[in-house]
């Protein structure tokens, strides 16, 4: 099925970037289907369907994580310190 | 002495009677192999026995010792790993039907080094297939626990504290990258250590998630961990990860004197869902705690809660893309729990996996900030151990009813490299009698005052006096 961008914004809303209405409605199996598609990895439809409700709960997890505001003078990359260093 | 006797003994007088030749290895392995005979089918921790090989290291092992050529407080001693620790010749499953028939041509930096020691392997341990399946599909089903057969020894490193409960060995290795090291540890009523980011090599350990994984030593006592440490830890330029700098003899931190330790407890987040019979003995312990001359210090956490958000991510994108050729060629031979996790895997962003990794930054400056205002953290290790049936997991999918709200204890320490050591704090009045855990928390590379305030902790109560009574 060739991806349409229809299908695609709803996909990319696992990326974050989806309106914010988005945030509150289920995934859709087909909007999971257009997700892997733009991956180049489609999903048979009996893996899609049991991947919806794991990423749909993962989605809600990731919430706290979004609405987080990290200043803009952190790094991802550290390492523990040893004292004194 | 009866084997039970023997097999129970605190490492650091299992030691001291080898290097003083009360005690020959050989008597030891024997003792070990006889128990993992007699209980392996009940308790499932070892999914391979390397008995011949053990034997003879151990009559090695005495030989050198009658020689006067002691290495040391390992020397002789058995100790298995989680099979998923590389052992040159020896079968490493990774708790998997896709590598059922993996035998490894080198050794990880972990045995290596406890070879190196004099340490004698005596087998490799269960686990959940790679460090993250459900238990019920993998290579030969679940452990059990040794408290009781019906409930879990908690995952992933299920293996390694099952077999110490068990009397099985009196050493092994875990792996712990959200918990799975402590966790068991807490179940099975021994302690474990997920040491400092860095200190402990993962060469030759497969990876789960480069940022999270961490090897560590598990013991029924802190005297066994701390002198396996000193054994395991140090600069390994095959792991990207290794931190140069000197290791100190921890056992030397065994001191006793906690004299005026400043020990936060949090005042939120973590205690959430802890149940009341743990409540009680932790309320118990710090009282021990305060009777032998530490400082109780209220502490809060700053973005605590955010701690296993990111974790979660991190875990997630880092195993989905490791185990990227496994799903792709092996789906079918996957735990179904494995394949859902490393599928739903694929669909995580870069941008929150990034964020992820900043807010891991924030959290490590913030461990910083917390240890100028106490020396040790307390934490929770959870609840005791549920029943086996209710452990097992298929799916990460909701469910109804959904399962019991577990305490956010282990996240925090895998997520800022924070070294967390867990032990026995009492036993729940039962039935089921099972173990109740404590853990404490220490600035990073600060495993010295870790192993100081939880063996004065362990020698004031001697919780690891008491014996499942499948293994008396």
């Amino acid at each position: 099925m060739p991806t349409t961008r229809r299908r695609m914004l709803p996909a990319m809303g696992l990326a974050a970037i989806a309106p914010a209405q988005m945030q509150e409605s289920s995934l859709t199996p087909q909007a999971l289907h257009g997700a892997a598609q733009l991956r180049g990895e489609p999903l048979a439809a009996d893996r899609l369907r049991v991947l919806q409700p794991v990423l749909d709960r993962r989605r809600a997890q990731l919430k706290p994580l979004r609405d987080f505001v990290v200043g803009d003078a952190i790094s991802p990359i550290a390492v523990p310190k040893r004292r004194g260093r | 002495m009866a084997n039970s006797e023997l097999l129970f003994t605190p490492f650091e007088q299992i030691s001291e009677r080898i290097r003083s030749r009360q005690l020959s290895p050989v008597t030891l392995v024997r003792a070990c192999l006889d128990q993992i005979e007699a209980l392996n089918p009940k308790v499932n921790a070892f999914l391979t026995v390397t008995g011949e090989q053990a034997l003879r290291q151990a009559r090695e092992a005495g030989r050198e010792i009658q020689a006067g050529r002691y290495l040391g407080p390992l020397h002789g001693i058995p100790y298995a790993p989680k099979d998923l620790i590389a052992t040159r010749g020896i079968l490493t499953t990774n708790g998997s039907r896709v590598h059922a028939d993996w035998i490894p041509d080198y050794d990880a930096a972990v045995t290596e080094r406890l070879h190196r020691a004099g340490a004698i392997l005596i087998g490799k341990l269960n686990l959940l297939e790679f460090a993250m399946g459900s238990g019920q599909r993998g290579l030969r089903g679940p452990a059990r626990n040794p408290w009781d057969l019906a409930y879990s020894p908690s995952g992933s490193s299920s293996g390694s504290g099952a077999a110490l409960a068990a009397g099985m060995t009196p050493l092994t290795i875990g792996s712990d990258t959200g918990g799975s090291i402590r966790g068991p540890a807490k179940s099975c009523g021994v302690v474990g250590l997920k040491p400092t980011l860095g200190l402990v090599s993962r060469h030759g350990a497969t990876t789960l998630s480069w940022t999270l994984d961490h090897v560590g030593p598990m013991a029924r006592t802190v005297a066994g961990v701390a002198a396996m440490l000193h054994a395991m830890a140090g600069y390994d330029e095959r792991d990207p990860g290794s931190a140069p700098g000197e290791v100190p003899n921890y056992s030397r931190s065994l001191s006793g004197d906690i004299r005026g330790v400043r020990i936060g407890v949090p005042s939120e987040h973590f205690f959430t869902n802890v149940e009341p019979e743990t409540g009680a003995a932790l309320r118990r312990a710090l009282d021990t705690l305060q009777g032998l001359g530490a400082r109780l210090v209220d502490i809060r956490v700053q973005h605590a809660a955010l701690a296993s958000t990111a974790s979660s991510v991190i875990l997630s994108s880092e195993s989905a893309c490791f185990h990227e050729q496994r799903l792709k060629n092996s789906a079918a031979l996957l735990d179904p729990l494995v394949r859902e996790r490393l599928e739903a895997g694929r669909f995580q962003s870069a941008v929150d996996y990034i964020k992820a990794l900043r807010i891991r930054t924030l959290l490590m400056q913030e461990m910083e900030r917390l240890f100028t205002a106490c020396d040790i953290l307390m934490l929770p290790a959870g609840n005791p151990p549920p029943k086996l049936e209710d452990e097992i997991v298929e799916t990460d999918a909701p469910r109804n009813p959904p399962l019991p709200a577990r305490p956010d204890t282990f996240n925090l320490a895998n997520v800022t490299g924070i070294p967390a050591l867990c032990l026995p704090c009492g036993f729940t009045a039962g039935p089921p009698v099972l173990p109740i855990g404590i853990q404490f928390c220490a600035r990073a590379f600060d495993e010295p005052t870790l192993f100081r305030v939880a063996h004065a902790y362990e020698s004031a109560n001697r919780w690891y006096t008491r014996i499942p009574p499948l293994a008396a």
